[in-house]
């Protein structure tokens, strides 16, 4: 140790959670924290929701009051982005040219949207991952207006709820024959795409947008099937990928820094934790991104026990949730590993039970305004060490030795 | 009947959405759900319900009965 501290890259929930358990397990060297916003960390599920609606300017979303930070000394440095890592000495330049040792690094400063090349450089074509956004964006919904939403993941949704219920007409447009089916198969998709169409949403399902035209702003999208949809505002939620390039050179990969199960890179004393990651699951035996709430917190403290050489608990299951009108979509485990899919329609058109599984045991379950039964299939399946992948693990090896 | 309410440390993500629900009963502290009452079991399941995270249970604390989930 040199009196460096520790350096969090990222303004997000990960950092945040990180500096907090550093704080809390009684760690009192110096931490500070590169924030590329000018806002401190702060919650982005209400950008979808609350946030983009709101019209008082009365919502806070910070996660945590500002005099936190001055009371449990984290340094906030914001509107600052890494643009370089050096390893051998132990230092983060930033695009001001300025540069911050560390003793222990966290890299923790997440994904950016997608884009889509046919609709770059108009500027009602918006994506939605930051504060920034949803301001520019927030505006032109609840106009009356068309929007136009390309991608149907959760970020698609929650827009498109938000705008229908300010009354905007909304045409979600998705690739795929059924939203969210990479992840939950097509029957689910299914369901999830009724919710929306049953409140008034056009749905386009095996769509996929060709042009645009416009000047300046788009008007008009030209789908590859030659059809035209007029539009006021075009939503582009097509997926992130991680913010590496500063990484470039670094040894870490680009395309996801590979952790452990506790936080850590390959390079010592670094470390990582969100959207960024592409981190190990010991009951898969696999290493796989996860940008959602619950994994952000978890690698966040993994990450700090880790750098005090704590031990870290095992990881919970991956899990998270979508709020949409009067719904709640709570999803937990394994869902890819699932061999079978059971569906449970509730007495209330509202509600839905979904139970994926495995050589007839359960590895995931997602249900709609349902939590007791997310809450109970959590707790079977958390009691699944080992999703019986093993197996197949031992065949390969089996297979690979022979 | 007053119930408790028991929060998984490792599940319990620090949404807080169980303090907006019952103040009276959880407390952030720092970013995890701390349970600082027992109470009624309508509200504890309530909070539990309203937990993203599937992180509370709920317990009749006299037999150690599970209430939720």
């Amino acid at each position: 140790m040199t009196g460096d501290g520790v350096l969090i890259v990222g303004g997000g929930l990960a950092g945040l959670r990180c500096a907090q358990t550093l704080r809390k397990k009684g760690y009192d060297g110096s931490i500070r924290m590169v924030c590329a916003e000018d806002s401190a960390p702060y919650d982005r599920p209400p950008l979808s929701k609350k946030y983009l609606t709101d019209r008082t300017g009365d919502i806070v979303i910070s996660l945590k009051p500002d005099d936190w930070y001055v009371e449990n000394e984290v340094e906030l440095i914001l509107g600052r982005s890494a643009v370089e890592l050096r390893v051998d000495s132990r230092r983060v330049v930033l695009d001001d040219g300025s540069t911050l040792p560390f003793d222990q690094l966290l890299i923790a400063n997440g994904s950016e949207a997608r884009s889509l090349p046919a609709l770059e450089g108009y500027e009602n074509v918006h994506s939605l991952r930051n504060i920034g956004d949803a301001r520019r964006l927030g505006p032109e919904i609840g106009t009356g207006g068309h929007l136009a939403i390309v991608g149907s993941g959760f970020i698609g949704q929650e827009v498109a709820a938000s705008a229908r219920a300010l009354g905007d007409q909304v045409t979600i447009i998705e690739a795929m024959p059924s939203p969210l089916e990479h992840i939950l198969g097509s029957e689910v998709g299914g369901h999830i795409g009724q919710l929306h169409t049953e409140r008034g949403i056009t749905l386009l399902t095996e769509a996929k947008v060709e042009s645009a035209r416009g000047n300046g702003r788009v008007e008009e999208l030209r789908m590859e099937d030659g059809s035209l949809i007029a539009c006021d505002t075009v939503v582009v939620g097509v997926g992130v990928v991680p913010s590496t390039g500063w990484l470039r050179g670094s040894g870490l990969e680009l395309d996801g820094i590979v952790t452990d199960a506790s936080a850590r890179t390959r390079i010592p004393g670094i470390f990582a934790a969100g959207d960024i990651t592409r981190s190990f699951d010991p009951r898969t035996g696999k290493y796989s991104r996860s940008e959602h709430w619950d994994s952000a917190v978890r690698q966040g403290r993994a990450a700090a026990l880790s750098m005090l050489g704590e031990p870290v608990p095992r990881p919970g299951l991956p899990s998270f949730w979508s709020d949409q009108y009067d719904l709640r979509i709570q999803y937990v485990g394994h869902a890819e590993l699932a061999d079978r899919v059971e569906v449970e329609v509730g007495t209330d058109d509202r509600e839905l039970s979904v139970r994926f599984l495995r050589d007839d045991r359960l590895v995931a379950a997602l249900a709609i305004n349902e939590p007791r039964a997310v809450a109970v299939a959590s707790k079977t399946i958390e009691q699944t060490h080992d999703f019986n992948i093993k197996s197949e693990r031992q065949n390969n090896e089996l297979q690979s030795n022979s | 009947m007053n119930c408790r309410a028991i929060v998984d440390e490792n599940s319990c993500s620090g949404h807080g959405d169980c303090v907006d629900v019952a103040p009276g009963i959880f407390r952030l502290e720092d970013d995890i759900a701390v349970v600082t009452a027992d109470g009624p079991i309508e509200l504890l399941i309530a909070a539990a319900e309203a937990c993203p995270a599937a992180a509370i249970s709920v317990v009749d604390p006299s037999s150690g009965e599970k209430l939720y989930p």
